[in-house]
This record gives C-alpha cells, structure tokens and sequence, in this order.
C-alpha cells in the first residue's frame, strides 16, 4: 500500500507538484494520468525516493519511506523510471540479471531471469547486446530487469511496483502486454502505480485513475466515477466523450 | 559463458608469454638451464650454485621484481580504467584523461623539489614521495568529481582543466629544480621500471583488491544513481569507495613508475569487445591486459636501443596510440559495439 499525503515538490522556483494527495491499495493498479508536466513523474519519483519532497509524507507497505533502509526496501519495491540511458555493452540477460541484485544470489536467479523476459516477449534475446536493441526493445528488458526485481514479492503477494510511463516508445500490442502484466502483478497481491499519458490505453486495466495537472491532483477514483468528460476536460482540456 | 572463459584463458597464456619472453631479455644474456637453476634454487627445490651466483644477481633482483612491478602497474591502470568508467558512466574516463595521475605526478614532483628546497639535501626519505603523490591523486580525482557530475560532457573537461593546471605547477617546479633533481624529475615525466623493488608490487596489488569487490555494484552504478538507488545501493558511496581506490592505486602506481599513459583507455575497451561490459569479468580481463601491455612495452623499452632504455610512457604512447585510433575507427567506444 502507498499513501502519499501534501506532497510539495519545488524545483528552480517552479513548484511541480503542489500539495499532493495520492492512495494507491494493495491488489490494485492504480493510474495517474495527464498532460506533460502535469507532475505525474515528480510525484513519482518522490514516491521511489530519488527525490525528497519539500513537504508532505510518504508511507509505503505500512512504514513512513524515509524509514526504509534501501536495500531492505529494493527486496519489497521495484521502480522502473521513465529513461534509462546504458550505453555499456551488457547483454540483455546480464541487464534482467541485475533485478536479483537486492537478493542473496541463488540458483534460481537464472530462470526468474528467463521468465522475465518471457513476460516481456523477448525470451530469444538473452545474447544479444543491450546497446544494438531498439527503444522498443530496450524499454522491455528495463521492464523485464523490474519484473526480476518483483519476482519474491509477487510471490509473497506482498510488494510494491511503481511505473513511468511503461508503454511509451512501445507499439500497442507491446504497450497493452506491459499493462496487462502490471494488472496481473497487482491481482497477484502487489500494489501497482503507473504514470500512463494515454487514458484509453489503460482504461481497460487500471482499477483506479488520479487524474493530475499543474502538479495538483484533480480527481481520483475508479474509472466509472473517474473517467467523466468533465475530468478530461479538468486535466487535459479537451473535450472527450 | 564458453567464449569468456576462452578469452580468459588467452589473456591469462599472452600473459605468462610476456613474462617468459620478457625474463629471457635484457642487456645481460641467461642461459636457460642457469634460469632453472637459479629459479629452483630460489623456490627451494635445489641447492644454489656457486657458478649462477651473477645469474641469480641478475634474475632476482632485478628482472623479476621489474617484472612483478611491471605487471602490478599495468593491471592497476587497466582495473583503474575500467573501474573509473563504469563508476562514471562515461566510456572515456581514464585516470590519465581525468587528471588523476597528473595530480599523482605533481605530488611526487613537489615532493622531490620542495624537499631538495627546503633542506638543500637530496636524500628524500622513501615515503615522501609516494605519500605525497597518493595525496595528489586523491585530491585532483575529488576535485574532477566535485566540479563535474558523471557521465556529463563536463567530466572530460574538466580532467583536461585539471592536467593543464597540473602541468603547469609540474613547469613551474621544475624551473626551481637543480640538476640533480631535474633527474629525477625526469623519471616521474614518463615512467620507468627501472627502480623496481619487492615491496612496491604488494602495495600496488593490495589496493586494487578493494576496486574488485565493487564489481556488482558497478554494473548497477552503470544504469544511473536513481536504478543503482531501487536496486538497494549508494551510488554515491560506491562512486566515492571505488574512486578513493583508485585515486590510491594510481598514486602508488605512479610514485613507483612515473607517469604511463594510454593502459587504462585500451585496455577495458578490449576487454569489453571480448566479453562484453559486465565489470565481473572486465576488471580481471583489464587487469591481466594492462599487464600484457606494461610488459610488452618494458620489454621494447628494453630491447630496442639496447643498451640505452627507452622511458617506458614513450613505448605506451606509441603502442597506445595508433591502437586507440583503430578501436575508434573500426569499433566504437566501449558503447557502440556492433
């Protein structure tokens, strides 16, 4: 479970989130949406501990995050983030390989390894090398690294996933496997945050949206309540049917 | 996993290559059944001849500990590339490129000049001068870090600010050398084995032993703070630990040697085209090549104007260089391997 409550983030004078209120429940996925610079991936990324937040508090699985030690919570929480820019020749399984790195080593890092990149569709890519593969591609071996990372806690059924925009430089199809498997991780007991731009694209997986723009939080509910033409209008300013 | 292990194997043979043939070279010519003699002799396993007792004089205490120091230098300078390039995410981090050594280089000639100064005496005491180049090198490394964050473009230049800065206080303290300092100064410009001795290759070799327990924490330092943080590490204190090595293991490299340029550039990049990028197996492959190149270039510095000896920096350069160009044209730095 995160709770997140008055989160403030200023940054150069601008504020990018501005008193922040979020709730993400356990066995769910849950969505935040809206435009660019919204806030969406600030409000994140105060949630994965790569930036403090000016104000507000944080509380995940239970414990306030700033009383998490990192490497206890890496074995609970896997983050992937919106770029990840490795330019060393690493193949593709050693880059998945480095999601057990919060765990004691153990024979079965190889084949939690193999079915990561199974769940994103690249199981014939194990040898090739990481810089040579496309953004597509590189986008789902991170996404595959983070599955390596979750694997304990998805079968603990107790952990936490936050995703930046999973589905962006991937095609549909990629893009909606992604999501189902966010949305599978989160039936199997894991709490799931994902920043996604495109609300149709969630919509069928997503078990509740928060809607953000200019670093507020606008509306947050189950799709039914949420997904109104007078929300997309709030945050997107648009008008949609 | 076979193909590594292969390359493995072959550096480890090109290695042991390098020592015999550099063992059987030298102004000085040893007969190969007086070489076993005396190595026997020395291991224990036989009685010492009278008649090898110049032979022994030769080979032990001189090729040999040239030898150890020669390999101890050159795997410090291919571990110290590959460490400094991972831990900063920039293919070109080099101790020679980021200042490091010229830092290293500029303690070690303060500390033969400002000694001579203040005491108008040459006789130095053995620790000055390492101790003072270890400070050198720890402090133009933390000043690099500081000023630039890593895998910028900043990074480079500011290595370059840093080796021209060093350069000049190294011009200006040679300008108040006396002759005699101005040879030694002279070593330390472009490094030599010639000086070598048992006790420097332990020291060499200790440092670089803490570099090598980074090893999985440098591949997830690679992927950016923020991953290496999820992952459950400090990169900041991995960066810190891993570069304090380094700084240390250049600054004993070069107080022993001098000033070899080029080793930890080439090396992890061949390393890396061998057996791709994971620092597991790239710091022992740059170790154990940063050694092949130290030995083969002592060994050309040695035998090609014989008996005049070439500095040992010239021979890195020339081998370095040209090999460089190639890996740039023909490859791609350590990230655009195709």
């Amino acid at each position: 479970m995160i709770r997140a409550s008055g989160i403030v983030v200023r940054r150069g004078g601008r504020t990018l989130v501005d008193a922040a209120d979020l709730e993400a429940p356990v066995g769910k996925l849950t969505v935040v949406v809206g435009p660019n610079g919204a806030g969406k991936s600030a409000l994140l990324r105060v949630l994965s501990g790569d930036v403090s937040a000016d104000a507000g508090e944080v509380t995940m699985l239970d414990r306030p995050l700033a009383r998490w030690r990192r490497e206890e919570i890496a074995r609970r929480r896997a983050v992937l983030p919106q770029g990840c820019a490795l330019n060393f020749s690493f193949r593709v399984r050693d880059v998945v390989r480095l999601g057990r790195l919060p765990f004691p080593p153990s024979a079965a890092d190889r084949d939690i390894a193999a079915c990561a990149l199974e769940d994103v569709g690249l199981s014939g890519f194990a040898d090739r090398l990481y810089p040579n593969l496309s953004g597509g591609e590189q986008r789902r071996v991170q996404f595959a690294r983070v599955l390596a990372q979750v694997a304990d806690a998805a079968a603990a059924g107790s952990g936490v996933l936050l995703l930046d925009e999973p589905t962006a430089s991937l095609d549909p199809a990629h893009g909606l496997a992604a999501l189902h498997r966010a949305k599978a991780l989160a039936v199997a007991g894991l709490t799931v945050l994902a920043v996604v731009r495109d609300v149709n694209l969630a919509a069928p997986f997503a078990d509740s949206f928060v809607g953000m723009r200019d670093g507020r939080v606008m509306f947050s509910g189950p799709p039914s309540t949420s997904l109104t033409p007078d929300n997309m209008r709030l945050v997107y300013g648009v008008e949609a049917r | 996993m076979a193909s590594e292990a292969r390359a493995f194997v072959l550096l480890a043979a090109v290695v042991m290559g390098a020592l015999v043939w550099n063992l059987f070279s030298g102004a000085f010519s040893i007969p190969l059944d007086a070489m076993v003699r005396v190595l026997g002799a020395a291991l224990g396993v036989c009685d010492p001849a009278q008649e090898d007792r110049r032979f022994a004089l030769v080979l032990l205490d001189v090729r040999l500990p040239r030898l150890c120091l020669a390999c101890a230098v050159g795997a410090t300078l291919g571990f110290s590339g590959a460490a400094m390039q991972g831990v900063l995410r920039n293919p070109l981090a080099e101790p020679g490129l980021l200042g490091t050594a010229s830092g290293a280089a500029l303690g070690a000639v303060a500390a033969i000049v400002l000694e001579g100064v203040l005491t108008r005496r040459h006789d130095f005491a053995p620790f000055v001068v390492p101790v003072a180049a270890f400070l050198g090198a720890v402090l133009s490394t933390a000043v690099v870090v500081a000023v630039a964050l890593p895998s910028s473009a900043t990074l480079l230049l500011t290595g370059i600010a840093i080796n021209a800065l060093a350069g000049s206080a190294i011009g200006l303290l040679i300008s108040l050398a006396n002759d005699e300092q101005l040879r030694s100064l002279t070593f330390w410009m472009i490094g030599s084995l010639a000086a070598a001795n048992w006790s420097q290759c332990g020291i060499v070799v200790a440092i670089g032993a803490v570099v090598f327990r980074h090893a999985l924490a440098l591949d997830a330092t690679t992927l950016g703070d923020d991953v290496a943080g999820h992952l459950g590490l400090d990169a900041v204190a991995v960066r810190g630990r891993v570069l304090a090595a380094v700084a240390l293991a250049v600054g004993a490299g070069v107080a022993f040697v001098g000033m070899v340029g080029f080793v930890g550039l080439v090396a992890p990049h061949l390393v890396c085209l061998m057996m791709g990028a994971r620092h597991r197996l790239v710091l022992p492959g740059s170790a154990l090549l940063g050694a092949v190149l130290v030995l083969l270039a002592d060994l050309a510095a040695r035998t090609i104007a014989a008996p005049t000896e070439l500095p040992l920096g010239i021979l890195t350069g020339l081998l370095g260089g040209p090999f460089l160009l190639w890996l740039l044209i023909h490859v791609g730095v350590r990230g655009g391997v195709s």
